[in-house]
């Protein structure tokens, strides 16, 4: 993403080269010119690297060990989102970690492998290895295995065993196998333009589930029982009764929205003050479990993610929410009766990732809900920027908004912050971790009006985040780019023209549902472009 | 199947025996490299200068080293300070805007962007690192990176200097275990067998991981193919680095004991940063010394990075005005302007960088100062022109210590007028310094060729 971060770097005045009423890049923008269509990574180009969560999945699919992911660098991001094909560039630090991670994998996974035909690993011996290869090579490949890799992998079985012995040359090919790019790619390559079953498998299993294709998929790609829409739906109405499918779609959001690396270790102890030890963990569970039922359980909407009356809490948010009635550690549905709380943009997760460690965040919000929640794109701040700001007349004291105000008024400043702080100030009574306050550091009464442009062509008024959050679930700028952000990660890649030609009635019917989620799913999963390898370049 | 963590205790048990097998394994090795050993460290603070007479001012000979860095003082005969320095790379770009992205994306590469945030071009300890291995100065390809802080978040995931290759960037690891095994690990594994078996097994293993890979390229389209390569031709790399692990300088300690010291940190926290920046220096001091790497990366925060530093008791900003407001970090006080605070920031990155800089001081066994052999570029993403939050590229402060085995001449401050080009000159100085032969260019090639002349 071209902008990603150029507007924490001044902390406010990030777009004083616009000069007028609308950032240059908006004015007249055409949908199809979405910063999401981007040159270089909307290609398919036949290989997708399993990002780390898929790969710590796979690895406990496959050989029951679980965390070794843990271990691994962070994937590189590209729009947000970790699975873009083009940013999963393996690199030396990569292969270094993944040879470390691999050996371990494989010394605990021999400890417990369950072996076919009673075999045991001390005593494993050629025929036992090869019964064991004809199974595991090819669910770690996720297709049939060559007989060209058979014979490499059992000519390391045997170098390994005759020097080292059975259990050593056992955990060899296992670290060989979890190094193989067999293994870490999964390839949409296809055969005549049409991918083959097994790779139509992965991209279904990957997508709802974020691991490996289990036995019954695994057998309906040997089938070639892929091919048509009504057997992938069906599929996929298995997979979505899981609770996998639920952990992995809060997986997406949880990127898309920036809520995945949040620490609140970061914030200043001042802000700290007061919160019992499991508030993190408390708040992070609570947005997992309100994506996870709103848009699989409850087969919810869009609407109900932005707009929502109740969460999951337990005794410590109720609290912190000023909940009465509810006890204990464990999560409950929550109906919530004041306007503070609306929607997932005012659960205490949000300000633990985009508020900053103190004081007020007006343009880190104002970016958040821009960028993130409604894909849209921020100009780069000018060459010169001269961010110094207007004081108040002598004798005069200014609330943190007037001092913005003041700041905007000015030419240069106006249609940056026009853009950008409305939705900032309808958050100003959060503190950094989510706190409600009726009043600021002066006994003032928060102003939190305004007028948000740009929404749907046109602008509308709000009095709080309650009105904020109402009028975003409403969008349709909010539903499209949900389904635009799904279809990145679904594709793992950017979009191209074609691809938004091609989901554009998707979208459309996407938008005229509310947002609701699963239907966009299984229509991307029906869609033709699901057997296919994708465009090339 | 029953799902097992691994076990963490395990492997700590690992890192105890790492520091007790260590110096018997290093005996049966062979001394490797017949040319002198050259090392290079980068290391980058985030935000500006701002005040430009805070850094390195004065002459030539009769200099000082600036408000700003007087922890440097110490160590002012061992270094090249430089002002009026500008980064490379970055006028080449398409994405032209000055500050921190810009700032951050070349500082270290010279290279532009390709319109999409990321550099096109390696960052120099990276290309340092493949070159000395491609011309046999080195047995491997070593080029690990640090990171301590980042606001909680991860800074692979926001901007930063280093760069693998065009477009990649380079692995930066946050947490102290990882880093301690990405050099130290292979000590361990000589456990039961001996050291060349162990070898000779992870190099079968990557051979066979290569030969997959060489399999899957003909099926893919040019895109994915030359992704794939570049996968392949990383495998190869790792495979003939571990053929050559034959390390060992005479004061070469395992420093299991540092991090047993930083284990279990939440390396998220303020509150942890001045021990996680102690871990990592000390861990790259040993792995110079053991020769488990010849290049070595560390990384304060990231670009823009607001850096919290509750330690320097930086007042809450409250005046009207400012921009800013009841915040106290450094991205926050760079944008404000205050001296004598900002000096208490850019003070503890100094005091730090300071300190590793007395490690490799410190004498040997057999006499030698580590510091004689290596050089360590320090660089931020901007430098400033006197007004607060400004954004621009030049002016940025920039130090080398340690005369690259008696190439440059220390103890002295260069000025220079803020062309880019200098900086490109800098960066082949030291590509030079390390005994690389054939480079008379490093970034975009319109900024010339040729080494910084003044340094020798």
């Amino acid at each position: 993403m071209r902008v990603l971060m150029v507007l924490c770097c001044a902390g406010m005045p990030a777009c004083q080269g616009i000069i007028g009423d609308t950032p240059a890049s908006l004015a007249g923008a055409d949908t199809s010119e979405r910063p999401f269509v981007l040159g270089d990574q909307h290609t398919a180009i036949g290989v997708r690297r399993l990002t780390r969560a898929e790969l710590g999945a796979t690895i406990e699919d496959l050989l029951g060990v679980a965390g070794a992911e843990t271990s691994l660098p962070p994937d590189q991001t590209i729009a947000f989102l970790s699975n873009n094909a083009h940013g999963l560039k393996v690199g030396l630090g990569d292969v270094e970690a993944l040879a470390r991670m691999s050996e371990a994998v494989a010394a605990e996974a021999v400890t417990s492998i369950e072996l076919p035909l009673g075999c045991a690993v001390a005593t494993l011996g050629a025929d036992c290895y090869d019964a064991f290869a004809a199974d595991f090579l090819p669910r770690a490949f996720r297709r049939p295995a060559s007989d060209a890799e058979l014979e490499r992998y059992r000519a390391l079985f045997d170098a390994t065993r005759e020097l080292d012995g059975d259990e050593d040359a056992l955990a060899a090919v296992i670290a060989a196998v979890l190094q193989s790019p067999g293994f870490l790619y999964r390839t949409e390559i296809g055969d005549g333009g049409e991918l083959t079953s097994w790779e139509i498998a992965s991209r279904l299993s990957y997508l709802v589930w974020g691991t490996m294709p289990d036995n019954e998929l695994l057998a309906a790609a040997a089938a070639d029982r892929l091919r048509s829409p009504d057997s992938r739906e069906a599929q996929l109405r298995r997979l979505l009764a899981s609770s996998r499918a639920q952990a992995n779609v809060s997986r997406f959001v949880l990127e898309w929205l920036g809520l995945g690396d949040a620490r609140l270790s970061r914030k200043d102890p001042s802000v700290l003050d007061g919160l019992p030890a499991d508030f993190e963990a408390s708040t992070r569970a609570e947005t997992r479990a309100f994506i996870e039922d709103t848009l699989v359980t409850s087969a919810g909407t869009v609407e109900t993610l932005y707009a929502s009356t109740h969460s999951f809490l337990n005794a410590t948010l109720a609290a912190f929410y000023g909940v009465p009635g509810i006890a204990g550690d464990d999560l409950r549905r929550v109906s919530l009766p004041s306007r503070e709380r609306r929607g997932l943009l005012t659960q205490a997760s949000i300000f633990t990732a985009h508020a900053k460690e103190l004081g007020y965040s007006v343009v880190q919000v104002g970016r958040f809900v821009r960028e993130r929640v409604l894909c849209q794109e921020l100009p780069p701040p000018p060459d010169d920027a001269d961010t110094t700001l207007p004081a108040p007349p002598a004798g005069t004291r200014w609330s943190y908004r007037e001092q913005f105000e003041a700041h905007a008024k000015e030419p240069i400043c106006k249609g940056c912050h026009a853009f950008l702080d409305p939705p900032g100030y309808a958050f100003l009574p959060y503190d950094p971790v989510g706190r409600y306050r009726e009043r600021d550091e002066h006994g003032e009464p928060f102003d939190t009006k305004g007028e948000l442009i740009e929404l749907d062509g046109g602008s509308a008024p709000f009095a709080d985040a309650a009105d904020f959050t109402t009028l975003i679930a409403g969008s349709n700028a909010a539903k499209d780019c949900f389904a635009t952000m799904f279809h990145q990660w679904a594709y793992g890649r950017a979009l191209a023209r074609e691809d938004l030609d091609a989901f554009a009635p998707l979208r459309d019917d996407f938008a005229t549902s509310g947002g609701q989620f699963t239907g966009l799913l299984t229509a991307l999963v029906r869609a033709p472009e699901f057997t296919k390898p994708g465009p090339t370049r | 199947m029953v799902s097992r963590k691994l076990d963490r205790r395990e492997i700590l048990k690992h890192a105890a025996m790492a520091a007790l097998i260590g110096p018997a394994m290093r005996a049966t090795m062979a001394r490797a490299a017949d040319p002198p050993v050259r090392r290079l460290v980068t290391i980058f603070q985030p935000n500006g200068l701002t005040y430009i007479d805070a850094g390195p001012n004065g002459g030539e000979t009769s200099w000082d080293v600036g408000d700003h860095f007087r922890p440097y003082e110490r160590h002012k005969n061992d270094l090249i300070a430089f002002s009026g320095m500008h980064i490379g790379g970055m006028q080449f770009g398409t994405y032209r805007e000055s500050g921190h992205a810009a700032g951050a994306r070349s500082c270290l590469t010279c290279m532009p962007d390709g319109g999409n945030d990321f550099a096109t071009g390696p960052s120099i300890d990276q290309f340092v690192a493949r070159k000395l291995f491609e011309q046999r100065l080195a047995p491997y390809v070593k080029a690990p990176v640090y990171a301590v802080g980042g606001n909680g978040a991860d800074p692979a995931n926001h901007w930063q200097p280093w760069y693998e290759s065009s477009g990649r960037k380079a692995a930066i690891t946050l947490q102290p275990r990882a880093a301690f095994d990405g050099l130290f690990a292979g000590f361990t594994a000589s456990t039961g067998t001996t050291i060349d078996r162990v070898i000779a097994r992870k190099k079968s293993i990557l051979d066979l991981a290569h030969a997959d890979c060489k399999a899957l390229l003909p099926a893919l389209p040019p895109e994915g193919r030359e992704l794939v390569d570049y996968h392949c031709a990383r495998i190869r790399e790792v495979e003939q680095s571990l053929s050559a692990v034959t390390p060992a300088g005479s004061s070469c300690e395992v420093p299991g004991a540092a991090l047993e010291a930083v284990q279990g940190r939440d390396v998220y926290s303020p509150s942890s940063y001045p021990a996680l920046a102690g871990f990592f220096f000390k861990l790259i001091d040993a792995g110079l010394r053991c020769d488990l790497t010849r290049v070595a990366g560390l990384e304060f925060g990231y670009a823009a990075t607001r850096f919290n530093m509750p330690w320097v008791n930086a007042p809450l900003i409250g005046e009207v005005g400012t921009g800013e407001y009841n915040v106290n970090d450094h991205h926050s006080y760079h944008h404000v302007g205050n001296r004598e605070i900002l000096g208490r920031f850019m003070t503890w990155y100094a005091d730090q960088i300071a300190a590793f800089v007395d490690l490799l001081k410190a004498p040997g066994p057999d006499g030698t100062r580590l510091l004689d052999s290596t050089m360590v570029h320090v660089t931020n993403e901007f430098g400033g022109t006197g007004t607060p939050s400004d954004h621009y590229n030049g002016n940025v402060p920039m130090f080398v210590f340690g005369g690259g085995g008696g190439t440059f001449r220390t103890g002295r401050h260069l000025r220079y007028d803020n062309d880019g080009r200098h900086h490109h000159a800098l960066m082949v100085s030291l590509i030079k310094a390390m005994g690389i032969t054939g480079v008379e260019q490093f970034g975009h090639t319109a900024a010339g060729s040729g080494p910084l002349q003044r340094m020798y």
